[in-house]
């Protein structure tokens, strides 16, 4: 192992998971080169343990893993026919929409593009109520709050920023910043309260912000890549939340510490979409590499797979129906799939989307679902 | 601090990130997957998705000149 000072390859040879800084320690004194010996050797002693831990966690995960969860559904029915179709469709955006969210009031819906656009839709009438440009370009994600009196919205200005609903005034003059990152805003969700702002970033953190003064309350660091997607358990009162990313690694956090709880694998690409099932036990996640997948909390590993040789896309939204029994897709070959998250298998998929589907939710009170598309629309189907 | 430190200190909480986790207490996939399935059948009379409206005006989303009827 060359561990001379001033070489140009002075790396430790443990793992390329820890890669260092090109420059690192390229000119340390003669005297430090014991040091940096030690240093090195620390590092692969470090390395073997974490290697040794990692092996006798997959094997622990294992060993719980006694009956699929397909054959523990194989007494319940199938699922029945669903009728659900297309209901409405939101048109005004000029460029691909990339995030939508629903309203608590289960009837408005907020939407952002590519373009700048920000778009508050009454889903019902498929009226728009209030349209804002923002100075940026991709919008990547919006939220609405609680109360449905703020929204919440950003992306490529690696801020997020609120803005009052109201019919009063020009309300894009109250639009306040609250978040900044270092990369992108990818996404974010207020915490069950309209003053707390979770955000997930480009800069791989994830950070939770107050909404009146735009400090930052409490930051995540453990993702090795950028974050795409978070959630948090619908109806808990849990300090916990979920983010994933382009590591390929679901994390769940302690809000209260900021610490990592659990970490879970599986996927082979980039992660785009997370959800809690409604149980708050499990969560679903949606990928680059064509597959959903379901995840348990308290087995601490991956439950089930939805593929299939025919899909390729990726996914980029994911939402169980109100009992969790039914699982939504949004995927880059325009459709949704419908799949039966217990037994594991495609049901039936909705054509309707001319161009990739980017954002997928069910509206809180699990009447209708609302995708949203490249094809600039926004649909409702129920 | 040099950078190697900081690789150390890194691979030392990641370390203890693994011993957190290998230590959590867990549960069988049979006891969490049956928690799923009962929650699941329990919910499923208010999961309209999967279920349909005992009677289509009740959806909020109806097209107006449908007229449909799910009898359950």
């Amino acid at each position: 192992m060359s561990d001379q000072p001033g070489t140009s390859k002075d790396k430790p040879s443990t793992s390329s998971a820890h890669q260092m800084p090109e420059n690192a320690a390229p000119q340390q004194p003669p005297s430090a080169a014991d040091a940096a010996t030690r240093q090195a050797d620390q590092i692969e002693i470090l390395a073997r343990e974490a290697e040794e831990l990692r092996k006798k966690l997959d094997q622990e995960r294992q060993k719980l893993n006694d009956i699929p969860i397909q054959q523990a559904a194989e007494r319940l029915d199938p699922l029945p026919n669903l009728g659900i179709k297309q209901r409405r469709i939101l048109k005004g955006h000029a460029g691909k929409v990339l995030c939508m969210d629903w309203s608590q009031d289960k009837r408005h819906i907020v939407s952002s593009s590519q373009d700048g656009k920000v778009i508050v839709w009454d889903a019902f009438t498929t009226n728009k109520e209030h349209a804002l440009t923002m100075p940026t370009t991709w919008v990547m994600a919006c939220a609405y709050s609680p109360s449905s009196q703020l929204i919440a919205c950003g992306g490529l200005d690696n801020k997020c920023c609120v803005v009052p609903l109201s019919f009063e005034e020009d309300i894009i003059q109250k639009k306040r910043n609250v978040a900044t990152h270092t990369s992108y805003m990818s996404c974010c969700m207020f915490l069950r309260s309209d003053n707390l702002l979770l955000t997930g970033s480009g800069d791989s953190t994830c950070a939770i912000w107050d909404v009146e003064s735009g400090q930052m309350i409490q930051n995540f660091h453990g993702h090795t890549g950028d974050v795409f997607a978070i959630d948090m358990p619908k109806s808990d009162t849990g300090n916990t939340f979920i983010s994933a990313g382009a590591d390929k690694h679901s994390l769940v956090w302690d809000i209260r510490t900021g610490q990592c709880v659990q970490s879970f694998e599986g996927h082979e690409a980039d992660i785009n979409t997370v959800r809690f099932h409604p149980n708050g036990d499990a969560f679903a996640t949606g990928s680059d590499d064509a597959t959903c997948r379901l995840f348990d909390l308290r087995a601490d590993r991956q439950v089930c797979v939805y593929e299939k040789e025919s899909i390729l896309f990726p996914v980029n939204g994911v939402d169980f129906s109100l009992s969790g029994r039914i699982l939504f897709a949004g995927y880059g070959d325009y459709r949704v799939g419908v799949w039966d998250s217990l037994k594991c298998t495609r049901h039936s998929v909705l054509y309707g989307h001319e161009n990739r589907i980017s954002s997928l939710r069910t509206s809180p009170d699990g009447t209708a679902i609302c995708s949203a598309s490249w094809d600039c629309t926004i649909r409702i189907w129920a | 601090m040099s950078s190697r430190d900081q690789t150390i200190q890194a691979m030392r909480k990641q370390i203890d990130q693994l011993r957190n986790e290998r230590n959590m207490k867990r549960m069988p996939i049979s006891v969490t997957t049956a928690e799923i399935l009962k929650y699941t059948q329990d919910n499923a009379r208010e999961d309209v998705l999967l279920t349909g409206f005992p009677n289509d005006k009740m959806n909020p989303y109806r097209p107006k000149s449908s007229f449909q009827c799910n009898l359950i």
